[in-house]
């Protein structure tokens, strides 16, 4: 079964970017690429869909990412979704909320496209 | 006789006059009596000798007769004369033939013999006629008899004291004649005196309005011209003075006013303390900073005025410190304030301490508008991102896309070859800007993270060698692209410190890049190695270096040393603030040695893992023991102060010990540099004695990383050294070995407490020494002397303590002075002694 990444983000250009950086992914392991722009279209997708990864901004509208990551981990059925947070909020504070959340990593932005492949690649087990 | 008794000039000669004369008048009259007497005796004698003859020769045939009747009657006739007292005769067998003595004969005539042939003259003492002269002689040769005549004294001794009397009488006269004339004589020269002291008096007491009235014709006369001309001069000196000192006067009560005006709309709060710590001035600033409103402060202590930040640095300027100290203090109503304080030294010789001056402005804007900043600079950044991602990651997206998928269509073109290329190139320059665009931001964000207290630290047992060799292969790029080589040198049993790795990768990675961005050849050199508690870092290059005044500013944020406008400027500027914040946050310290055109060294220390500190040291671990043999209290508590005695010699650690433990002073012991260092950090002791010549780490050292580092900073060091030049110029007060424990506990006391007491001193370096500090080795009695007036004074007997300004300290023979029993040499650090 293909495994599935969803990208959440408000921001066009970075979705687009994450998307063309796995692109890679979706051509070499038949990974499916999904994305959101915002919280609650995310946690949507996530609750019908079940993506394997999550890459999961923090400020986006309607629903921020720190609600939709303490959502996710408060359901049970949920528990094998893995979240990335992917966030411009580079404070100590925020990195450890994010943990705290669930999150199974922490990264800022301006990120490297191919530390975010090797990433996906690591947590996907591709 | 109110003028005699004025006149003790007149009384003076009148004594010795009175004297003189008695003595002349006594003697006089002594002399004439006696001549008197002299003459008045002979001519009794001969008197008596004549009426004696007169009677043996007339009455020879009478007194052979023995015709007593006819002897009676002629001598009765001569009782008549003046002087006569008896006259009578006696018979050759010496019976009296006829007397004049009525009623009858003195029985001791009987035995009085005379001559045959002469006259004879006796001294005879007859009751009740008194004492006579008696005069015998013999009528035919003795064989008819003796006539005797007496003559009696009485009348002469009556004529001698008649003369003598009057004699008295006339010199009485003559003395009271002589006193009168004296006293006319003494009147005439005493007034003119008298009237010259009463002016001098005036003059005295500022009276210039007398004058001297004196026409005697003589020098007095002329003396007091002079002085009548000498007290114009002087009234009109005076005068002039006078003016000048209400000139002057007026000019300081104007400055006076112009200065308090100041002073009281300062916009700054301004406190002045005296040397003993109470307030002297305040302003209105001050006042409002604090609420005090209209609390009387002068003379009072800060303590009960201000909060403690305040209290304690007006406590240490008012301490003769050259530092200029200041904090951030908080203000009342929540504002905050920058305080600015220094000590201030009276400009006379010895550069006394007059108190401290502390400076408060209100920063409650400036604070915000730093918040604001920050916070602006935080979100700018936090913006910055997003679109920074989107550049940076496009950018590595189209490179690899076009390398992958584009260029290799192309390829074989020759027309877009050249095209090709310059793509390729063009996109790594998007790259490369775009990440040090990123690299800004993310320092920027780091320094105001830092500043903010809000970076988590992951603080465990870090490798140095792991973080060196990590440091390295992260700059590997940037090195080896200008053709550098980094060598690393740690040596193997190197201790993990305590710390956080990454960010101490990012210190010798931030390091390491500043050595290669500035360095053009040969190696840049990075070792670790251990230094007491620490384990110290170095990052040396062969670069550009660092100008002099640029030294202190390279730790500073946005600061990039050197001429920015020619010299490109690389990097945020921000690289060096972050390592000491990281630096500094870990315990250490970060520093920088650098020539111009000969390179830098970039040196920081972090502190050993605790139980690597412990273990690796042995005896490093704070060897000290109370007075009474307990545990010693930590700083905030003890109450006895805690003396660290630094030294290589075990005898004289033992010896400076007991010296301190005897006088109630608790002790902790170090016999090397790096034990010194760790050790004062751990204990924070309120005195070090420190010895300079130790192997490792010298005492210069440890006293320049004592001075480095902030807690230690301002604890007071006490050099005691074997001999030397300006060994003690680094620590605050030098003691010259041999030491005795009076010396040492003096020049501690006066360390511990700067206040003055007691013995006698000896300042060599001219005038321009300041021994407030060291007052309490004097004991008031400071000579001042050059080197050559020197030992003529210690040959003298002199025995005390001999300060010795470090300047001219090379050219004393301290050898000989420290082998004087009795002398203790203390020199001077360079700044007591001006010139």
């Amino acid at each position: 079964m293909a495994k599935k990444i969803l990208i959440v983000d408000d921001e066009v250009h970075i979705k687009m970017l994450l998307e063309q950086t796995l692109e890679e992914l979706e051509d070499e392991f038949e990974v499916d690429l999904y994305t959101a722009s915002d919280g609650e279209e995310g946690l949507e997708f996530i609750r019908s869909k079940r993506p394997d990864l999550v890459f999961l901004d923090i400020m986006m509208p309607k629903m921020n990412g720190y609600e939709v990551c303490r959502i996710i981990k408060d359901d049970a059925s949920l528990k094998d979704v893995k979240i990335i947070l992917l966030t411009a909020k580079g404070q100590e504070v925020d990195r450890k909320q994010g943990l705290e959340l669930g999150a199974m990593m922490y990264m800022t932005k301006p990120f490297d496209p191919d530390e975010i492949l090797r990433v996906s690649k690591e947590l996907l087990e591709l | 006789m109110a003028a005699i008794k004025g006149m003790s000039l007149f009384k003076k000669t009148g004594l010795i006059a009175f004297c003189l004369f008695g003595v002349i008048a006594s003697a006089t009259s002594a002399m004439t009596a006696w001549t008197l007497y002299g003459l008045m005796t002979r001519e009794y004698v001969s008197k008596g000798t004549a009426i004696a003859q007169s009677i043996a020769g007339a009455s020879q045939e009478i007194l052979l007769n023995r015709d007593a009747a006819t002897v009676q009657s002629v001598i009765d006739q001569y009782l008549e004369i003046e002087g006569v007292a008896y006259v009578f005769v006696v018979d050759g067998d010496g019976l009296v033939v006829s007397h004049t003595f009525v009623p009858e004969f003195p029985p001791m005539l009987h035995d009085v013999r005379g001559l045959k042939h002469e006259i004879a003259v006796s001294s005879l003492d007859i009751p009740p006629h008194g004492a006579v002269i008696d005069i015998c002689a013999p009528v035919l040769a003795g064989l008819a008899g003796f006539v005797h005549v007496g003559m009696g004294k009485e009348l002469i001794m009556a004529y001698f004291w008649e003369v003598v009397l009057k004699m008295q009488i006339l010199l009485f006269f003559i003395f009271w004649g002589c006193v009168g004339i004296l006293y006319l004589v003494m009147r005439r020269i005493s007034r003119p005196l008298g009237q010259l002291t009463d002016y001098a008096r005036k003059l005295a007491a500022h009276d210039f309005s007398a004058a001297i009235d004196i026409r005697t014709r003589d020098e007095l006369e002329v003396l007091g011209r002079a002085m009548m001309s000498m007290g114009q001069e002087l009234a009109l000196l005076f005068s002039e003075m006078e003016n000048e000192v209400g000139k002057a006067t007026a000019d300081l009560r104007d400055h006076m006013a112009y200065l308090a005006a100041i002073i009281d709309n300062l916009a700054d709060g301004l406190l002045v303390v005296d040397v003993t710590g109470a307030v002297s001035v305040i302003n209105p600033a001050m006042r409002e900073f604090f609420d005090l409103g209209d609390t009387p402060c002068k003379g009072r202590s800060p303590a009960r005025l201000f909060p403690v930040e305040v209290t304690g640095l007006a406590d240490r300027i008012r301490r003769c410190t050259t530092e200029v100290l200041s904090a951030e203090i908080p203000l009342a109503r929540g504002r905050t304030g920058k305080a600015v304080g220094s000590t201030i030294f009276a400009e006379t010789p010895g550069r006394q301490c007059l108190g401290g001056v502390l400076l408060v402005r209100d920063i409650t804007r400036e604070k915000e508008l730093d918040q604001l900043k920050t916070d602006f600079i935080s979100t700018v950044s936090h913006e910055l991102r997003t679109p920074m991602t989107s550049v940076l990651g496009f950018s590595k997206i189209i490179r690899n896309k076009l390398e992958r998928y584009v260029f290799p269509l192309l390829a074989g073109d020759r027309g877009v070859e050249k095209p090709i290329g310059q793509v390729r190139g063009n996109m790594d320059i998007i790259v490369a800007e775009a990440e040090r665009l990123t690299e800004l931001i993310n320092d920027v964000l780091d320094i105001a993270r830092m500043e903010a207290g809000e970076v988590q630290w992951r603080d465990e047992n870090v490798p140095v060698a792991g973080v060196l060799r990590q440091s390295v292969e992260a700059t590997r790029g940037l090195w080896q692209a200008k053709g550098l080589a980094v060598e690393i040198d740690v040596g193997d049993d190197l201790p993990p410190v305590r710390g956080d790795h990454d960010r101490l990768v990012q210190v010798v990675v931030n390091l390491l890049s500043n050595a290669v961005k500035f360095t053009e050849v040969g190696p840049i050199r990075c070792s670790a190695e251990r230094e007491g508690g620490f384990v110290r870092v170095s990052v040396r290059d062969n670069g550009a270096g660092i100008d002099r005044a640029d030294l202190r500013m390279v730790f500073d944020k946005f600061k990039q040393v050197g001429d920015t406008l020619t010299g490109k400027p690389e990097g945020s500027g921000l690289g060096l603030p972050i390592c000491r914040q990281i630096v500094e946050r870990h315990g250490g310290s970060i520093w920088v040695e650098s020539e111009p055109g000969r390179g830098s060294v970039f040196t920081f220390t972090i502190p050993l893992a605790e139980d690597e500190a412990r273990a690796g040291e042995g005896d490093a671990e704070p060897s000290c023991r109370a007075p009474e043999g307990g545990e010693v209290p930590d700083a905030r508590t003890r109450t006895s102060p805690l003396v660290l005695v630094v030294d290589d010699d075990p005898a004289l650690i033992e010896y400076l010990s007991q010296v301190f433990e005897e006088r109630g002073y608790a002790v902790c012991e170090a016999a090397n540099g790096p034990d010194a260092v760790a050790t004062a950090r751990s204990v924070l002791p309120d005195l070090i004695t420190m010895d300079i010549m130790m192997p490792g780490m010298d005492g210069h050292e440890v006293i320049a990383r004592l001075r480095a580092l902030p807690e230690t900073r301002a604890i007071p060091i006490l050099v005691i050294t074997a001999l030397g030049g300006a060994e003690g110029e680094a620590g605050d007060m030098a003691l010259v070995k041999p030491v005795d424990d009076a010396t040492v506990i003096r020049a501690a006391e006066s360390l511990l407490r700067g206040q003055a007491c007691g013995g006698a001193c000896i300042v060599l370096g001219g005038r321009e020494c300041d021994l407030n500090g060291m007052r309490v080795l004097c004991s008031g009695e400071v000579t001042f002397a050059t080197a050559e007036e020197f030992w003529p004074l210690v040959e003298d007997g002199f025995r005390g303590t001999v300060f010795i300004s470090s300047e001219v300290v090379g050219g004393m023979e301290l050898e000989r002075l420290s082998a004087l029993g009795g002398v203790s040499v203390v020199i001077l650090p360079p700044f007591a002694c001006k010139g």
